[in-house]
């Protein structure tokens, strides 16, 4: 099976002074379900956002289905973290798929409208279309980013705490809607602070403190908790 | 009244800075620019001292300031992140002190500034007329022509870098924007007055509506009724335009916020009985 990514020796500082990632290798083969696990500051969402071309890396290589990552930026679908998108912008739920489909300087298309219309249905927001940013309750935003990556057709799609801030039931039809995606055959991997819900779900964990210090099963062990979490680091401190 | 040139003259230019103020104040209202606004548009000041003491259109050197202040501060921004308040800072003091430094330079008699201070819509000549109105042409075009691109821009910066538009491009391009708009509105309330004139009609706009489309459309027309309104007080009073249209412009700020206050405390009352 090919790899989805292949990311080879990453090293990543974050704001060029804190060392955010060291010498990361992981392969994820396409289909994969990978959750990324581990503490605030282990790395997790920078990760993401190298692979996307947000943050530079110091050195090492990414490479997505087989490809430098700058060549193939179409095929990776990404929904950021909630906190980091306006929520009063004046903009409706339709106009934001539609700013991601339309090229700056086309007209819409009514196909983008139809495509943008069958990706909200998907999502089961369809009936948003015409609402504001404003309006919508924290599960239809994070449904809503979810369907602007979806719009441009990702084979990788990466995401960034999609359950943080969404109620139980929200957090319930996300994880549904994952998994519909990958077993259609999207490589999907979700960055989160939800340790029960994304084992739960996914096929394989990742677990970054600065380093990758597991790559396997989404089984947890004791040991793996503390070096991630910091249990016994605590009292050597 | 509208028989003078002087008026016709005023009025168009009104119109014209309207046009601009309402797209442009909304960007920079929503893309949290205004401080980086009022830094530019302080920054020109140091242009037209400059072109007092060198004999050249004072307007070109506001234009040659403020496009160089735009590019200053979008260069450091962007290496700096969040500490872009202070290069702000820096640039709006510095371009006030290099404005009174060259115009003290000066031999002779020194210009009356206050015209570029709070300005001075009733003295708006045409060759400034001509030169508001292709600075307009220019800024209204480029974001007409790429109009889904920057609301694309505008509403996610961060996405429309992944999904492979020019941002760094655009962050420019947008300041740059600024400093001509800035330029635009110096003839009409001053280089003192000019972020309220940005910010006053896009505030106003926004109490109304909740796309990007009609919150433009209301801002240039809340924008035109300011600069109108001010106007005529202005010719009535005899004061600086500046200072007239911007009182116009806080006033029903004022007036709309309290009117909203109250329409959403009975809302909350009718639903809470």
């Amino acid at each position: 099976m090919t790899s989805a990514l292949s990311v080879q020796d990453l090293t990543v500082y974050y704001d060029s002074r804190t060392l955010a990632l060291k010498d990361v290798n992981i392969e994820v083969p396409e289909g994969d379900f990978l959750g990324i696990l581990g503490p605030n500051g282990g790395g997790k969402s920078t990760f993401l956002k190298a692979i996307i071309g947000l943050v530079k890396p110091e050195k090492g290589t990414i490479r997505a289905f087989g490809k430098s990552i700058g060549k193939e930026r179409g095929l990776i679908g990404y929904v950021p973290q909630f906190s980091n998108v306006e929520h009063d912008f004046p903009i409706t739920v339709e106009q934001v798929l539609l700013t991601s489909l339309v090229n700056g300087f086309s007209r819409i298309s009514s196909a983008q409208k139809d495509k943008a219309h069958e990706v909200l249905g998907s999502v089961g927001i369809e009936n948003l279309a015409k609402r504001n940013l404003q309006e919508l309750s924290g599960g239809e935003f994070q449904r809503l980013l979810i369907a602007r990556a979806l719009c441009r057709d990702p084979r990788l799609l990466l995401l960034d705490e999609p359950t943080a801030s969404v109620d139980p039931q929200s957090r319930k039809t996300i994880f549904q809607l994952l998994g519909d995606l990958n077993r259609a055959g999207m490589t999907i991997m979700i960055v989160s602070h939800d340790t029960l819900s994304v084992s739960g779900s996914v096929k394989h964990i990742a677990c970054f403190t600065q380093t990758l210090v597991y790559h396997g099963e989404p089984s947890l062990s004791e040991s793996l908790i503390k070096e991630l979490y910091g249990g016994g680091l605590l009292f050597n401190a | 009244m509208l028989r003078y040139q002087f008026m016709q003259n005023a009025l168009l230019a009104s119109i014209m800075a309207s046009l601009v103020c309402g797209v442009i104040g909304v960007i920079i209202v929503e893309r949290k620019l205004v401080m980086m606004s009022g830094g530019i548009a302080h920054t020109a000041f140091g242009g037209v001292g400059l072109g007092y003491l060198c004999g050249f259109d004072p307007m070109l050197g506001a234009i040659g300031f403020s496009v160089l202040a735009a590019l200053g501060i979008g260069f450091v921004r962007r290496r700096n992140g969040a500490k872009s308040d202070v290069i702000i800072a820096l640039f709006w003091s510095l371009g006030m002190a290099l404005g009174v430094l060259f115009v003290a330079l000066m031999p002779g008699y020194p210009p009356d500034l206050n015209s570029y201070l709070f300005g001075s819509i009733l003295s708006v000549t045409r060759q400034d007329l001509w030169m508001m109105a292709s600075l307009s042409v220019a800024a209204l075009l480029s974001i007409f022509v790429y109009y889904n691109g920057w609301k694309a821009y505008l509403f996610d910066p961060q996405y429309a870098q992944v999904i492979g538009r020019p941002t760094a491009l655009l962050e420019y391009a947008l300041l740059v924007l600024v400093a001509l708009c800035v330029v635009i509105l110096i003839r009409i309330v001053g280089i003192i007055l000019v972020i309220a004139l940005f910010t006053a009609p896009a505030a106003c706009a926004a109490f109304f509506s909740r796309t990007l489309e009609k919150r433009i459309a209301l801002a240039i027309g809340f924008s035109m009724l300011f600069s109108v309104g001010g106007l005529f007080i202005s010719y009535g009073l005899d004061c600086p335009s500046g200072t007239a249209i911007i009182l116009v412009a806080v006033t029903s700020y004022g007036i709309l916020w309290a009117l909203k206050a109250i329409s959403e405390r009975q809302k909350l009352k009718h639903r809470v009985s």
